[in-house]
């Protein structure tokens, strides 16, 4: 189950005022909102659990020391999110690490997967924990540039004008990556699912 | 640019952008898979680390108070020394924030971890973690009891 | 060698203080727990039977522990003997509390330790950690009021079970209990910490309920060992961390119930936990000053603190209860002066 707090526009921008203010409680309660899923974001990108919470403490502390200059134009979760992929970012760098990139044809066959099958039906496709499994393992095998779309779309919910302004690409290309990651996942869950390897 | 960059920031090959937009669609379930997936709640330690380094920055960037004074004397010639005042002006100091290193838990953490361990071994109901309070080599007063003894006590 | 009467009149009016002071005297618990307690009822009808039979229970157990304090974890295999209200557990060898043995009897718990050849005697509860539960379900706590959803357990020790999740803010899981339906007996238990991890559980491998027990399974027979009332505890933890003795003052509704000492950056403290109905607190001195501010930050909002200056040293209060009024409860401070020295050799 997803653990997620939402706050309504107003609330929200109350809040932001109290923490501009260095309001250290106010600040605390916007950590409570965002922490889970600055740090799941974070592991998922940099797959070290080390290195991901000492990422996301920054994210916040980026964040504290910030705020004043936070414009309101994009919503709070997109400029936290933007933050943490922009440390994430830093740090591969750093670590020079890649995973390769995929191209957009499968290299082993050109199988055009099929969508429509009920097996894809969430509904009908329980998620058990090995289920979860599968999911989080592949998500980690894709690219920087597709899992980071793929995360900051599908499961923190951001719009693609948002991910082309803080990814600095065009929508198309938003759009075409995300489908390639999602495509990547199908797979594995596929193979998962008829007890092939994946 | 690399090769891959260049396809990845193209439509896939063979398909336009309606159909781009109809396989997204079609695909949003693995999109709810994957929005399914749980976030760890981080621990108390991680929150501790933090807040202490929060609440760190927030002592030392407390607004400082500036003062500075300016006065002009027009027309002195440089020579009247004795007849002109330094003007002393007071900079104000810029607030450097450095987020502690600390890797140690402090003393605060430490309190607060007795207090949510007291409350797990109660409701574990094993051991409450209870410590002996004479010495292994230290000499002690001993008594020596009967069952009588402890079934009247 | 048979105890001179002496003797024994003088270390019997020792625990007897002791317990006077800190323990009371405790009555017979009958089903519900004790008379004068306030009733629990519990909507679910697992948790309700669970709670019913803990004047009835009969058995001998083996269980596997595993308790997580930061980066340190403490792992046992004890034999387990239980006839209503009294218990007996022993650690085997291998475990981390190896050759200590604890003995529930008569409202008091008797705590044996090999190492140094110690009995430690305080008063023991049975059914806290269920009324514990019961204030959380109920939303009397501080923290977020507690949800539970039960379902089919599978099997723990060979014995059928159902799966109670306590469940805080939707579902956030911080306490699981297999429970046989039947016995009513709480099988197997996690503790989850508000972040998730779990940080402790204990679970039956084997559960015999036609096990003959005796009345000598519920006492404690340990000749030469040294007793060490709750009074004096109080008494020589303070001594090692070189702070006054400080205590709530005895006949309030919060009840001792442990000591120890903890390790701050510059010495030792003192850690008091206190138990009521109404919830816990703890209770704790040292010489090092103790910051409110962050520890008020770092606490949040399931529990309330307080920290002050007293002859010297630094008392710390934490509570989750909002009923335990911080203010009055520090005028409730005393300082116990036990009597230490009439503890003669025989």
């Amino acid at each position: 189950m997803n653990n997620r707090m939402n706050l309504d526009q107003v609330a929200e921008m109350a809040l932001i005022e109290q923490c501009r203010r260095q309001d250290i409680e106010a600040f605390g309660k916007l950590v409570d909102l965002y922490q889970a899923r600055i740090i799941g974001f974070v592991k998922r990108m940099v797959r070290n659990s080390e290195e991901a919470e000492d990422i996301s403490q920054e994210v916040f502390i980026r964040a504290f020391q910030n705020l004043s200059k936070f414009d309101g134009r994009s919503s709070l979760r997109t400029w936290l999110f933007r933050i943490a992929y922009n440390l994430c970012v830093d740090q591969a760098r750093k670590k020079n690490r890649h995973a390769p990139e995929l191209g957009l044809i499968d290299q082993e066959t050109e199988e055009v997967i099929e969508i429509s099958d009920p097996k894809w039906n969430p509904e009908t496709v329980i998620l058990d924990e090995e289920m979860r499994s599968i999911v989080e393992q592949s998500v980690a095998t894709l690219s920087e540039k597709l899992r980071s779309v793929l995360l900051l779309h599908d499961k923190e919910e951001l719009g693609y004008g948002e991910l082309s302004e803080m990814l600095n690409i065009p929508v198309g290309t938003v759009k075409s990556r995300l489908f390639l990651a999602r495509q990547h996942v199908q797979r594995d869950v596929e193979n998962y699912l008829q007890g092939g390897k994946y | 640019m690399k090769n891959t960059d260049k396809n990845l920031n193209e439509l896939p090959t063979g398909i336009t952008e309606e159909e781009l937009e109809k396989k997204l669609e079609e695909t949003a379930s693995i999109g709810k898979l994957v929005q399914l997936q749980e976030d760890d709640e981080p621990s108390m330690i991680w929150r501790a680390s933090l807040n202490q380094k929060l609440i760190e920055m927030s002592v030392q960037s407390a607004p400082k108070k500036v003062a500075f004074f300016r006065t002009w004397r027009f027309g002195m010639v440089a020579g009247l020394a004795a007849g002109c005042l330094a003007i002393a002006i007071v900079l104000p100091r810029k607030n450097t924030i450095v987020p502690s290193g600390v890797s140690v838990p402090a003393n605060e953490s430490v309190i607060l971890a007795a207090h949510s361990h007291a409350d797990f071994t109660l409701g574990l109901g094993t051991t409450d973690g209870a410590q002996a309070i004479n010495s292994p080599t230290s000499e002690v007063n001993t008594v020596e009891w009967t069952e009588a003894d402890l079934t009247i006590l | 060698m048979r105890l001179k009467p002496l003797t024994f009149i003088l270390v019997t009016c020792l625990v007897a203080t002791s317990f006077a002071q800190f323990g009371g005297e405790r009555r017979p618990q009958g089903p519900g727990g004790p008379p004068g307690r306030e009733k629990l009822r519990f909507s679910e009808p697992i948790l309700q039977k669970a709670f019913e039979v803990q004047n009835q229970l009969k058995f001998f157990g083996v269980r596997k522990s595993v308790i997580r304090l930061g980066d340190s974890e403490r792992r046992n295999t004890e034999r387990v003997w239980r006839e209503g209200m009294n218990q007996r557990v022993e650690f085997e060898r291998g475990s981390s509390d190896e050759g200590q043995v604890i003995v529930l009897k008569g409202g008091q718990k008797w705590h044996y330790f090999k190492s140094t050849n110690e009995i430690q005697v305080k008063p023991a509860r049975f059914e806290d950690p269920l009324r514990r539960l019961a204030m959380m379900l109920s939303g009397r706590g501080r923290g977020p009021k507690a949800e539970i959803e039960v379902a089919d357990g599978g099997n723990i020790a060979k014995i059928k079970t159902k799966l109670v999740k306590v469940l805080v803010n939707q579902n956030s899981v911080i306490m699981k209990m297999w429970i046989d339906p039947n016995s009513g007996l709480i099988l197997k238990r996690e503790i989850f910490d508000p972040t998730g991890r779990l940080v402790g559980s204990s679970e039956f491998t084997k559960v015999d309920f036609s096990a003959n027990l005796d009345k000598s399974d519920f006492e404690l027979r340990v000749p030469g060992a040294s007793i060490v009332p709750i009074g004096e505890m109080i008494s020589r933890t303070a001594k090692k961390a070189g702070v006054p003795a400080f205590v709530l003052k005895p006949g309030m509704d919060l009840e001792l119930d442990s000591v120890r000492l903890v390790k701050l950056d510059s010495g030792d403290a003192v850690f008091q936990s206190y138990i009521s109905e109404r919830g816990r607190l703890s209770l704790v001195v040292s010489k090092t000053k103790i910051d409110a501010r962050r520890l008020k930050s770092m606490a949040g909002k399931n529990n309330a603190t307080a920290v002050f200056e007293m002859k010297g040293v630094w008392i710390t209060l934490i509570t989750d209860s909002p009923q335990h009024d911080l203010d009055r409860i520090r005028d409730m401070i005393i300082e116990f002066r036990g009597n230490m020295q009439s503890r003669p050799r025989n």
